[in-house]
């Protein structure tokens, strides 16, 4: 956007003098220097953490140790298993969340009595704790005692209560399919919004062109939605990408030894429980690295299309 | 094509707004009509009823013979085109004009050549490829026009199609949706609120104000011959000028006259006696410079302005201002004394309270659609 206008003006329109170039370099600097000790000196230190030893405490650096921490990376299976379930957290959560929740904005925008309260508990999931979805979801999914398991085998859909905790990789869907309930409103309110602005004059259009309300959904509510579709999609991917809460709380990484790890978890493992830093910042740095990657790949496709797209 | 009969057709918007109140009109098969109408008068309302997308709160409407008040747009075979178009942004100008005919279900052979047909007629050949948001205004409602008429429906409905459009274009597509109707022969609805496109295309033009039918007549005779108050001062460049005053009958002349003014009203019967409002149209006063000889009124000018290609002053007479037209070469002065000439072909009589008109408008022969007085010539 900003690149945009920018681009459009000429160039003496950005044209500054000297001094007002002096006062804006003074006005900026508080924010610089902060944005330097916030921002790069973590960087700068996390990275010379991966190349340096053990210090005498946790978290200080060493003597110098070369790329081993690096190194270590392709050949470590615990790494290798934790990626590839770093990408079964995020397709089906992705693919869940963005359908759940414009499901249920398409339904919150009919016109139905209590639709605002309804709107208003559409949020409850997101605005609770982490910790307290995962106490009641604990509870709820219990094998022996919970609800659900209850119910499925009253409804005779299956003989016992399935363990939703208990089966590889039964447990990571479980997680999953927790945190799309938790994460789904976000991208619901996403959805809600944009319904707002659908285009009604073509709306009407499609109708009298013969359109029943499925094609009207088809060829004019998906091409509307389709930007935030997007947008969404790469919000749900950054946040399961950093799911860490509610497996600490409800797993802490099993059944087995691994079955439920992401590469979040196993980085948090290596820095706080093995008091590896070295090894943990390596982690940390390939999750930043598939954040970045992802998110330019979808905000490019997302720009190029939307730019064919919008009227 | 056919006709369309509104019969007591009334909408209330939720909260009450009474948008359009008992409307009974029949427009005939292959008419051109167009409802006139100041913003907020229900024009829209009224269309979105026939077209299906709003519901009518009492009243029925009629297809030919058939009551399709109760029919959903999807099957009620009009085409509308809206002020915005609502073209389909990420459709080509061809998918989107094709993609009434692809509901339908049609092969894509047949499609296309449709599609090519209606666009050779509209003149847009060259833009098949192009999306929506690549194509001028003109453009684009020709598009929306294609998408309609590439049906070939019962019914056009189209709501103020022209007025995103400059001057110029605007007078250009005027003649062209005129040409297209007279092509086609199907009943078109159109609304504006512009007098200027009611005017140059409408066969007939249907009056509304505050969501209640004003006048339903030929083009012609709304100017000419406005049904009440609200349609003279409604119609025209420059604001009719009203009196108050008070009707005579002496013998067969009938007598307006008030404080400042005495004005023979010849063509009418109107009641023998009792106040009246009269209305007269700027073009039908005419301005000479200097004291009158005779009982014409007398004034001074105070403002001259040109309303192309012609002149007119306005006199103060008494404790009225009037609009008059200065004739070409007639050395008129702000400041000078001028005496009026009322047309007396050209004055309108109102009832003071209700605004009905008084004097009755001269019969004429049921309006012939232009397409076929064209036809007959
Ligand atoms: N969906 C709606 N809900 C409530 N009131 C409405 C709605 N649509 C229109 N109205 C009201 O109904 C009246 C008539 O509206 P309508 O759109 O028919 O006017 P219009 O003659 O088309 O005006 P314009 O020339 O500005 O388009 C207006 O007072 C408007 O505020
Ligand atoms: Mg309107």
């Amino acid at each position: 956007m900003i690149a945009a206008l920018t681009r459009r003006r000429s160039p003496s329109d950005l044209s500054i003098t000297n001094e007002q170039r002096f006062y804006a370099g003074v006005f900026l600097l508080p924010t610089v220097l902060i944005a330097l000790g916030l921002i790069a000196y973590p960087l700068i230190y996390s990275l010379l953490l991966t190349v340096r030893g053990e210090g005498d405490l946790p978290g200080e650096l060493g003597p110098w140790i070369g790329l081993i921490n690096w190194t270590h990376l392709p050949g470590d299976p615990v790494f290798r298993q934790s990626f590839i379930q770093s990408v079964m957290y995020v397709v089906p959560a992705c693919v869940a969340g963005v359908i759940i929740a414009l499901g249920a904005a398409v339904v919150l925008n009919q016109d139905f009595p209590g639709r605002r309260i309804a709107r208003a508990c559409l949020l409850i999931p997101w605005a609770l704790p982490p910790v307290v979805v995962a106490a009641m979801f604990e509870w709820f999914l219990d094998a022996r005692r919970g609800l659900l398991g209850a119910w499925l085998t009253n409804l005779g859909i299956t003989t016992h209560p399935p363990a939703f905790f208990g089966g590889i990789p039964g447990t990571l869907f479980t997680l999953v399919g927790i945190h799309v309930w938790k994460t789904f409103p976000l991208l619901a309110i996403m959805f809600l919004v944009a319904l707002q602005y659908l285009p009604q004059e073509t709306l009407h259009a499609a109708r009298i062109d013969g359109a029943n309300m499925l094609k009207r959904f088809r060829y004019v509510v998906l091409p509307h939605l389709r930007p935030t579709i997007i947008a969404a999609v790469v919000i749900e991917l950054l946040i399961t990408l950093q799911l860490f809460d509610l497996i600490y709380a409800l797993t802490l990484g099993g059944p087995g030894a691994y079955s439920t790890y992401n590469l979040y978890f196993y980085a948090y493992k290596n820095t706080f429980e093995y008091q590896d830093f070295g090894y943990g910042a390596v982690l940390a740095y390939i999750v930043s690295a598939l954040v970045i990657i992802f998110a330019l790949i979808l905000t490019r496709w997302r720009s190029a299309r939307g730019q064919l797209v919008a009227g | 094509m056919a006709s369309v009969r509104l019969d007591h057709l009334s909408k209330t918007y939720r909260g009450g707004i009474a948008a359009l109140s008992d409307l009974t009109v029949t427009i005939p098969n292959g008419e051109f009509v167009c409802i006139l109408g100041p913003s907020g008068s229900g024009k829209s309302t009224a269309l979105k009823l026939m077209a299906g997308i709003e519901e009518a709160s009492a009243g029925r409407i009629f297809f030919d013979n058939e009551d399709v008040t109760l029919t959903t747009p999807e099957r009620r075979d009009v085409a509308m085109v809206f002020q915005s178009y609502g073209l389909y942004p990420q459709m080509t100008v061809a998918e989107n004009i094709a993609f009434p005919l692809m509901l339908r279900k049609m092969p894509k052979a047949e499609r296309a050549t449709q599609v090519e047909e209606v666009c050779r007629l509209l003149g847009i050949g060259k833009l098949l490829r192009r999306y929506p948001r690549q194509l001028s205004g003109g453009e684009r409602q020709r598009v929306a026009l294609g998408r309609a008429i590439v049906r070939k429906p019962r019914v056009f409905l189209l709501d103020e199609p022209l007025s995103n459009l400059d001057a110029n274009l605007r007078v250009s597509m005027r003649q062209e949706l005129r040409r297209l109707h007279d092509i086609l022969g199907a009943t078109f609805i159109y609304v504006t609120h512009d007098q200027d496109d009611a005017l140059a295309m409408g066969d007939r033009v249907l009056v509304l104000a505050d969501g209640r039918l004003q006048q339903y007549d030929a083009a012609t005779r709304v100017y000419r011959y406005p049904a009440n108050r609200f349609v003279a001062s409604f119609l025209g460049r420059l604001p009719m000028n009203f009196f108050q005053g008070h009707l005579e009958t002496r013998g067969d002349a009938v007598t307006f006259s008030n404080d400042d003014l005495v004005i023979a009203v010849p063509d009418g019967k109107p009641p023998a006696s009792g106040t009246a409002t009269l209305g007269v149209r700027p073009d039908a006063i005419v301005v000479r410079a200097g004291q009158s000889g005779r009982d014409a009124p007398v004034g001074f000018v105070r403002w001259l302005e040109v309303v192309q290609p012609d002149l007119y002053a306005t006199v103060e007479v008494g404790s009225h201002r009037i609009i008059a037209k200065v004739p070409e070469g007639e050395p008129v002065e702000v400041g000078n004394p001028a005496y009026l000439h009322f047309n007396p072909g050209k004055l309108h009589l109102f009832d003071p309270t209700t605004g009905a008109r008084l004097n009755p408008a001269p019969e004429e022969a049921a309006p012939v659609p232009r397409r076929r007085r064209e036809a007959l010539a």
